[in-house]
């Protein structure tokens, strides 16, 4: 009889990350982390004896996944000897011709959901029915109704619903529609694609990545633990599901207000300032700057220069205006070479070399004389 | 416009220090450190406050924290000037957070503030708005700071701001060069950090490198993909089959497989049998249509032919035979003729009457068997008195029984032997008798002779011999037209039948031609083959089904060769080994693959990393082009040439000062450059004396404060600190008839130049800090 199980997935195991600096340090570091998080997952359920784990998909980040990469799954797969694995496939890691799972054998306790339609798997020793579907393909715009309204769930038995896709109407990415499979009765439904974790009071779940993936994945992350309470007597199950947290890296995006008169050591001050240094330490930054920058302040470098403070950091400027009042400057000069020139500055079509360009501008103007 | 009074109410150093002006030459001596600085600076920020310029914020500039009081909390004063007929009165806090400028009309001490133009940004009016006096300009002009530095290039600086600002607020030229220079130098240096060595171009060249080897990657990594898949599919090979020679080695399979081969065998074996069979039926497929009914037709055809020719036979035998008998039958005629001595039987049968009518003839006697029988009975009764003797007498070793039977046999022998002996005696003495009785007569004679015959007994025999000749002459007559009607007859059958078998013959003929054969034995031939091959048929057939329910048992139905199914039933060792064999050679392959091979995912990251860099990079390096072009094409439109009258007039008054260098040019790079009064070449102003440098900035000074304003006081601090007496006479003197025009406020540390001024006469308003 089943007691308990994990709920997980969007590992992206194997992905590539993009870091402004430093080649793939952080990428190394970051996948990693990925794999610890997986191990700790596979250790915890060696070590609770859970009965089954469920991945709901994006196990893998891409179907050119290292074949190494997809060994060492399978390897910890197969350590779990009193757990089984049931596993659906991604958008990520969806069946295709380069499928990632036909490039390894995989052990006895390992179920992958094969076909697009919905399926089961009954465990007789968990008294547990599984019914999901796997990505064959990279899109899906329209959930599989039919496939799913011929689904026949036994009532004695404890039935999961597994899916990998977004609940909303229009999206390339499966679209899930909760009310309608929340009352087809599944005793717990296993979602994954959205990263952030979370339930409804339905007995939906997103057990969100496992770590956070980029700067747009804030809050805790870790998988999802459900205790299942049976009333045999009225085939009643009562499940509750608790978040089990990993501890990894954050991604932290401050905004920096710089003022006219912050000195570049101000504006270091205030970047080093937006968290303790041992967050600092530990963690990504993006720091947005905002406000106005003295234009005789250049921040070209100013990565380097707070690279010792943190782990990682990442600066975005391109908010930070210059102080400088160009409309002012080419009213005053209208009739000179000078206003001609800001005129002309202005009509760079590129916005970012726009910007640059009259940063220089005005920088090269300064140094030379013309503005002081 | 004319500064009448300063109050400095807390600034630098200074706290409520008021300081009045004339119109003219207002000399302010102060030692070193009595705050001539300041008071210029004052005057300067009173007009201005201390901001930057066209920021969109509010910056203090530097001089700000400069002049900062210190423990005070007062950073403030007011200054009072007179511009065309007003006295206008600036009240100015400096202070962070409280600044403001208060503007009065000093005569009615109304807030006249709104009738000045007001900055956005600064929030305060501006009371030079109206003359386009920006702090800039005024710096750059008329407030002729102590040089910041005592080198050169320090004054070179200084001259080429104030050139460029004169130029600026004349709209005539701006430093193209400059800025253009400024930006390549930018341009050099993006991409490259401060300890770093790395450029955007070796950023880009490693980029490109780095697609490469990802490419190079990528494909190897594909390939150890899509070898690993192989490996994965071996190694479910190899378990599989592990898996099946566990299985095939228990006892039960292998005992099932042995039945299996066993079955398999047999079925090989009939599988052979029916291939010759198939061969024979073949072969023998032309005999099909015979059959033993058509045989029995045609034999019964043949029979009757037999049968004909039989009869044919037998006539043409009987012909024969009756031809042989006639012939014989007339040699015997001949012969009994011929014994019958010429004579014809009705002569001999006339004669024989004759004689007859003379004598019965006699019987005729035979005497033969009585001698036999009286032999026989005689040699019956010594028989029969030996055994009786014998019986008697008891002689034989035997049973009294067996003695009285062959004493009782003896006499019985005895009693037959004499019966028999009396019967033989009575019949030859009653012949005798009969012989007696015969006699011959005259007539009889002759025809005795007649015939060659001597008595009547031979006679008679004669006759008798000649009647029974005759008899059978005559019986072989008959015989002879018997023969001869048969003859006849038989012919004529002949015929019947030759004619019979022949048509018989034809339809047998044609009969065996309809089956291609000659003969009725090859016909019969063909049936028992024909016989064979159905049983052939049969065994075949029957072969089929055993073989259709030994497949089925042994493989589903389906057929495969007991080669097959033994290999597939043996363990299969050597599939194992080269299944292992390919593994370990595609993992060699792969681990050669990947060595030294860097992995994708990382390639990428630091492509992506150096991407993101490029990027940046690009951004700026556009940014300076862009900057760049604009410059250019901007230039092409403007005359980049200096004012002559502008440069004529600096000239005249360097020339009043020097007494010597009177010729001055801005070169295209904004260089300042004096004619050599000895060659008449232009002259680098930085090989100039420090001293002529800082007169060649005074002209400057001096001559653009004519060109851009010929209302503002124009400020002086230290100018003259390297002049020569000379020199620092004529600018002195260039000064005084200036301040008829113009005020002129001088800061001097040194009495000199009020010692000069008076040698001088000039008039002049003496300060003392």
């Amino acid at each position: 009889m089943i007691t308990r199980f994990i709920h997980s997935g969007d590992f992206h195991l194997g992905r590539p990350f993009t870091f402004q600096q430093q080649g793939n340090y952080f990428g190394k570091n970051k996948r990693k982390e990925l794999w610890k998080a997986f191990d700790d997952m596979i250790a915890y359920a060696g070590k609770e004896e859970i009965q089954l784990v469920l991945i709901a998909g994006d196990l893998f980040d891409s179907v050119n996944v290292l074949t190494m990469d997809i060994k060492r799954v399978a390897e910890a797969f197969a350590g779990l000897e009193k757990t089984w694995v049931v596993l659906i496939t991604g958008n990520h890691d969806y069946h295709g011709d380069n499928s990632p799972y036909k490039k390894v054998d995989w052990s006895n306790n390992v179920y992958i959901f094969r076909e697009d339609v919905f399926r089961s798997i009954y465990i007789k020793e968990l008294n547990t029915e599984i019914y999901g579907m796997s990505w064959v393909k990279n899109e899906y715009r329209a959930f599989p109704e039919r496939s799913f309204n011929s689904l026949k769930l036994d009532d004695a038995r404890y039935n999961i619903l597994m899916v990998h896709g977004e609940v909303a109407s229009q999206t390339h990415y499966l679209p899930i529609d909760l009310h309608y499979i929340e009352n087809k009765g599944f005793d717990y439904i296993a979602l994954g694609h959205i990263h952030k974790p979370g339930m409804t009071p339905g007995g939906a779940a997103y057990c969100g990545s496992p770590v956070p993936l980029n700067f747009g994945e804030t809050g805790e992350r870790g998988y999802l633990i459900a205790k299942v309470e049976a009333d045999y007597d009225n085939n009643e199950y009562t499940t509750s599901s608790g978040f089990y947290a990993i501890p990894s890296r954050r991604y932290e995006t401050f905004e920096i207000q710089i003022t006219a008169e912050d000195s570049y050591n101000d504006i270091i001050e205030k970047a080093t300032s937006c968290d303790t240094i041992e967050n600092r330490l530990q963690n990504y930054y993006r720091l947005r700057f905002l406000g106005y920058i003295n234009p005789e302040i250049q921040l070209d470098w100013i990565n380097d220069d707070l690279e010792e403070s943190f782990y990682y950091i990442e600066t975005d400027a391109s908010l930070l205006e210059p102080d400088i009042d160009l409309e002012k400057l080419i009213q005053e000069n209208r009739d000179n070479p000078i206003g001609q020139f800001l005129e002309a500055l202005g009509n760079i079509e590129d916005t970012q070399v726009k910007k640059k360009a009259i940063i220089y501008s005005i920088e090269a103007m300064m140094s030379e004389g013309v503005l002081k | 416009m004319k500064i009448k009074t300063l109050n400095l109410k807390a600034f630098g150093k200074f706290k409520n220090k008021t300081i009045d002006f004339k119109p003219g030459l207002n000399l302010i001596y102060g030692n070193n450190e009595a705050g001539k600085t300041t008071v210029q600076t004052f005057v300067q920020g009173m007009f201005f406050g201390f901001f930057k310029p066209y920021r969109k914020k509010k910056t203090y500039s530097t001089e700000y924290e400069k002049y900062l009081p210190w423990k005070q909390f007062d950073y403030s004063g007011s200054l009072i000037y007179e511009v065309d007929d007003r006295e206008i009165r600036l009240e100015r806090n400096f202070l962070r957070g409280k600044d403001s400028l208060k503007i009065f009309d000093n005569i009615t001490g109304e807030d006249i503030s709104d009738e000045f133009k007001y900055d956005g940004v600064i929030r305060q009016h501006l009371p030079l708005g109206k003359l386009g006096m920006t702090s800039g300009i005024y710096n750059n002009t008329i407030n002729m700071r102590q040089l910041s530095s005592d080198t050169e290039s320090g004054a070179q600086d200084e001259m080429r701001d104030s050139y460029l600002e004169m130029q600026n607020t004349s709209g005539i030229e701006m430093n193209f060069k400059g800025i253009a220079q400024w930006l390549e130098e930018k341009k050099k240096n993006i991409g490259r950090s401060g300890q770093s060595k790395s450029r955007v171009g070796a950023a880009i060249r490693e980029r490109d490198e780095l697609l490469q080897v990802l490419k190079e990657a990528e494909e190897a990594y594909a390939k150890v993909a899509e070898n690993q898949e192989k490996i994965t599919l071996y190694q479910k090979q190899m378990k599989r089959i592990e898996a099946e020679n566990d299985y095939l080695t228990q006892e039960s399979v292998v005992n099932r497989k042995k039945e299996l081969l066993e079955s398999y065998e047999k079925i090989t074996e009939i599988e052979k049998e029916n291939s010759l069979l198939a061969e024979k039926i073949e072969v023998g497929e032309g005999y099909k249509d015979f059959n033993y009914k058509n045989l029995e037709g045609l034999k019964a055809i043949r029979g009757q032919s037999e049968r004909f020719s039989d009869q044919m036979d037998y006539i043409e035998k009987q012909v024969s035979d009756s031809r042989e008998n006639l012939k014989n039958i007339r040699k015997k005629e001949e012969a009994k003729r011929l014994t019958m001595g010429g004579h014809t039987w009705e002569r001999i049968n006339e004669d024989y009457d004759a004689f007859k009518k003379q004598k019965h003839s006699a019987e005729e006697v035979k005497n033969k068997s009585n001698i036999v029988i009286s032999v026989v009975s005689v040699i019956l009764t010594l028989l029969g008195i030996g055994l009786t003797e014998i019986s008697f007498l008891g002689l034989l070793p035997i049973k009294q029984s067996l003695e009285n039977s062959l004493l009782i046999f003896g006499l019985l022998l005895i009693v037959g032997g004499v019966i028999g002996s009396v019967f033989g005696v009575a019949e030859t003495i009653k012949k005798r008798k009969i012989k007696q009785a015969r006699i011959l007569k005259p007539g009889q004679h002759e025809i005795l002779k007649k015939y060659g015959v001597e008595d009547l007994e031979s006679f008679e025999t004669f006759y008798k011999k000649a009647a029974r000749t005759q008899n059978e002459l005559e019986q072989m007559k008959n015989e002879g037209e018997l023969i001869t009607v048969q003859l006849s007859r038989h012919q004529a059958g002949y015929e019947v039948l030759f004619e019979q078998r022949r048509s018989i013959m034809k339809e047998l003929d044609n009969k065996l031609a309809l089956y291609d054969v000659d003969t009725v034995e090859d016909y019969a031939d063909g049936c028992e083959k024909a016989q064979r091959l159905e049983e052939m048929k049969i065994q075949f057939n029957g072969n089929l089904r055993l073989l259709k329910n030994l497949l089925e048992t042994v493989n589903g139905g389906k057929t495969a060769g007991g080669n097959v199914v033994w290999k597939k039933a043996s363990p299969k060792s050597d599939e194992l080994l080269s299944l292992g064999k390919e593994i370990a050679r595609l993992e060699g392959e792969n681990s050669a693959l990947t060595d030294g091979v860097g992995l994708p995912v990382e390639i990428r990251e630091t492509i992506k990393s150096l991407d993101a860099q490029i990027d940046i990079c690009d951004i700026e390096i556009k940014a300076c082009n862009a900057v760049l072009e604009i410059l250019g094409k901007i230039q092409k439109g403007c005359h980049l040439e200096s004012a002559p009258e502008l440069n004529d007039h600096i000239g005249g008054i360097l020339e009043d000062i020097t007494q010597r260098y009177k010729g001055v040019k801005i070169d295209e790079a904004m260089k300042v450059r004096v004619v050599n009064p000895s060659d008449g070449d232009f002259k680098n102003a930085e090989q100039l004396s420090a001293g002529t440098m800082d007169q060649v900035h005074f002209a400057f000074r001096y001559g653009m404060g004519d060109v851009i304003n010929h209302e503002m006081p124009f400020i002086l601090d230290e100018p003259f600190v390297r002049y020569d007496k000379l020199r620092k006479t004529q600018a002195l003197k260039l000064l005084a008839g200036l301040s008829k025009k113009r005020q002129v406020i001088l800061f001097t540390c040194d009495d000199d130049e009020e010692n000069r001024l008076k040698a001088l006469g000039a008039t002049y308003h003496k300060i003392r800090l």
